[in-house]
């Protein structure tokens, strides 16, 4: 049974051409030598970019060969204990897309931040010794902030050890955080569809942090909504190609509104829907609490995930 | 960045036009796929030509930076205070959007009179030699309150001599005022007065007293049965498309935007977690208990429920909440203290109100508090303040 014609990765208005002309599978227009009858209402190049599609051909794997690919991903630790407990023990996943997404005030930038330092570690504590890449779309980035969690991450790991040997090593962490100020989508998507060539220059590239994805889009489409989901599924395609492809973790902030509801835990929801939450791995939730009996934290949730099952946890700061 | 060859001039222009746009960036704005239709260009064409576009959009590598480079873009207005200033993290940074919140007569109009002030000061003294905007929405601009602080401020931070040697004047001159009446003329300022004035490259505050004051309610002459749906509606287009403004002008012209903003009544259900609690009559719901949660103001009908309102937030909604970088609260009460005294808590509904043990009348007085509610670069901080001529102090002592 031969492929349909819509099924071709071709623009929709050359998928279009062919239907009205009566060739609806492959099969109709490989009999034909390709310049007789196509080049009645196709160009010669669109003869060609018809060929090329209709030789790519689809391949199925076993699940077998993707659970092979699947456990020799690779993780890096959030380097908070509760957090990658949610995450099944390992941590944020390599190749995939990762979406955080809480109210103002809820610590995405701090975690944001943290993971950047994270990726830095060496292996044997737990990271990558990975530069990351800082996507800043709302001016949250500041050299003060990154330096406080810095050490707050090394504090935390080293609570013996503060002095200057340590601020020292911070310091390094720091070095591998590479930041671009974006502040509309058209800078947004100009950067992403050049990564590539970034990918190239930050040599080691293990992470890539979004902060945040929602805000260019709703500045840049105030209105019309249909056309900011539409630019909300163009650029989670293309974010799952870059993650799979340069085989990086990509974290992807989402601006979240206030939700009155029964729930009795966190009651926020997505500003974009689930428009991330469907190519991501793995979506949390975070909220912050403070003066309960458990003291000052943030509370983390694992609302969704295709590789573990959802749960919540609270990080003491 | 290298000029753009004649071809690919020529290439940029017939996307522009195939598109149907009137800035070459605006291409990218359109899905990949729906570019290449429109534009007719065949695969390989088109992609030389959406990298052209994404090259000469965002030239990424004039944009890249690294963490430890941008240590001098770290610039802070102090408030004339340290210890209030490391509650903040610094103070006030440049190229950030601040709230700052509170009840009226909190002490919101002092703090920023205050920073105006500091603002000025040079360097040395933790200020930045800079001009001020001062928009005023509330009744008149406070010139006399400005006038009383500037002598004891500045004799406080930066010593008699320097506050001796000072004319006030100076520090009045190089503050700009202006002051609207509504929605409209406040935002045709935003469009054009505000970016003139900006564009001197000397004004390193602005500040907006309120943001709240035309937006919460619709303050506009034509009051032609706008529904509140589609006023609600307005504001949100009018607050996103002022943020992004704001921002790209925070970092252009190296200030920092300082809004205040009133609170509203924050209606907790029985979860304590945002919503309504209200008292229906009885066989008027399908709940067994009294208490039920609904899904807006809107809903109250007040025929039915009366509401209760047990705790403030910000006015404007969480998508002004997401707009801006920092949120700063102002508290006062009247009190003894107990050595903790949280205001912001989210205590049980129906915990024991301290307040509601009446300590002797003879002992109480105004406590004030300033708190860094959330931001990017510093963590949530309380501290506690006293106000007097020179402004706002970190309190020294604490008086039983």
């Amino acid at each position: 049974m031969s492929r349909s014609v819509l099924s071709l990765r071709l623009p929709a208005h050359l998928q279009s051409k062919l239907i009205q002309n009566g060739y609806y599978t492959v099969a109709d227009f490989d009999e034909t030598p390709p310049s007789d009858d196509l080049s009645h209402f196709l160009t010669q190049s669109e003869v060609c970019s018809l060929a090329s599609a209709a030789q790519a051909q689809p391949s199925a794997r076993s699940a077998w060969s993707i659970q092979q690919q699947v456990l020799t991903q690779s993780y890096f630790s959030t380097q908070l204990p509760q957090v990658d407990a949610l995450l099944g023990g390992r941590g944020i996943p390599l190749g995939c897309i990762t979406e955080i997404t809480g109210e103002a005030g809820s610590g995405q930038t701090e975690l944001c931040l943290r993971l950047c330092l994270a990726a830095r570690l060496p292996a044997s504590q737990g990271g990558l010794g990975a530069n990351s890449v800082f996507i800043d779309t709302v001016g949250s980035f500041s050299y003060r902030g990154a330096k406080r969690a810095a050490y707050r991450l090394r504090e935390q790991q080293q609570p013996e050890r503060l002095d200057s040997g340590s601020e020292l090593s911070a310091m390094s962490l720091l070095d591998g955080i590479h930041v671009f100020r974006v502040y509309a989508a058209h800078e947004l998507v100009a950067l992403l569809y050049s990564f590539d060539q970034v990918a190239s220059h930050v040599a080691g590239l293990g992470l890539v942090v979004i902060n945040t994805v929602s805000w260019p889009f709703l500045a840049s489409f105030t209105s019309n909504v249909s056309r900011r989901q539409a630019m909300h599924a163009e650029l989670a395609r293309l974010l799952t190609q870059i993650a799979s492809k340069h085989k990086v973790a990509i974290v992807l902030v989402s601006l979240a509104k206030s939700g009155f509801g029964r729930s009795t835990t966190i009651s926020s929801s997505p500003m974009d829907g689930d428009g991330w939450a469907r190519v991501a791995a793995n979506c949390l939730s975070l909220r912050r609490r403070s003066g309960g009996t458990d003291g000052d934290g943030f509370d983390v949730a694992l609302s969704a995930s295709t590789m573990h099952s959802t749960g919540e946890a609270f990080v003491r700061r | 960045m290298s000029a753009l060859t004649e071809e690919e001039q020529a290439l940029l222009a017939k996307c522009v036009a195939k598109v149907g746009c009137e800035e070459p960036y605006q291409c990218l704005l359109v899905p990949y796929l729906e570019f290449l239709r429109s534009t007719g260009l065949a695969e390989e064409q088109g992609q030389l030509a959406w990298a052209l576009l994404c090259r000469t959009t965002y030239p990424w590598q004039q944009h890249i930076r690294l963490a430890t480079e941008l240590k001098d873009d770290d610039i802070w207005i102090s408030t004339g205070d340290l210890e209030v200033d490391k509650c903040l993290g610094g103070g006030i940074r440049l190229g950030s959007m601040v709230e700052v919140s509170g009840e009226s007569a909190s002490g919101k109009t002092q703090l920023c009179i205050q920073l105006a002030i500091s603002a000025q000061l040079p360097e040395a003294y933790g200020g930045l030699d800079g001009d001020v905007i001062y928009i005023s929405t509330e009744g008149p601009f406070p010139v006399n309150r400005l006038e009383s602080m500037v002598y004891p401020l500045v004799h406080r931070v930066c010593g008699e001599d320097y506050a001796n040697a000072v004319d006030p004047a100076d520090f009045m001159h190089r503050i700009q005022v202006a002051e609207f009446e509504n929605m409209e003329t406040m935002f045709h300022a935003f469009d054009y007065k505000v970016p003139a004035l900006l564009s001197t490259g000397n004004v390193r505050l602005m500040i907006v007293d309120s943001i709240a004051a035309h937006l919460r309610f619709n303050t506009s002459n034509d009051n032609s049965g706008q529904s509140l749906s589609a006023f609600y509606k307005e504001r949100s287009d009018s607050l996103v498309s002022m943020g992004a403004k704001f921002k790209r002008w925070a970092n252009e012209f190296n200030c920092a935007f300082v809004f205040i903003n009133q609170v509203t009544d924050l209606f907790t259900g029985g979860n304590g977690n945002g919503g309504i609690s209200a008292r229906l009559r009885p066989g008027n719901s399908n709940d067994s208990d009294s208490s039920a949660e609904l899904s807006s103001v809107a809903d109250v009908d007040s025929e039915f429920a009366t509401v209760v309102a047990s705790k403030k937030a910000p006015a404007l909604g969480s998508l002004w909440s997401n707009i801006i970088d920092t949120r700063i609260m102002m508290y006062q009460r009247r009190g003894l203290a107990p050595s903790e005294f949280r205001l912001a808590s989210d205590a049980q509904n129906n915990a024991v109100d301290q307040a509601t043990i009446e300590p002797p009348s003879h002992l109480l007085r105004t406590r004030r508090w300033i708190e860094n509610v959330f931001s990017p670069w510093a963590p949530n901080a309380l501290c506690e303040v006293v106000l007097d001529k020179s402004g706002f102090q970190h309190i020294t002592n604490v008086n039983i």
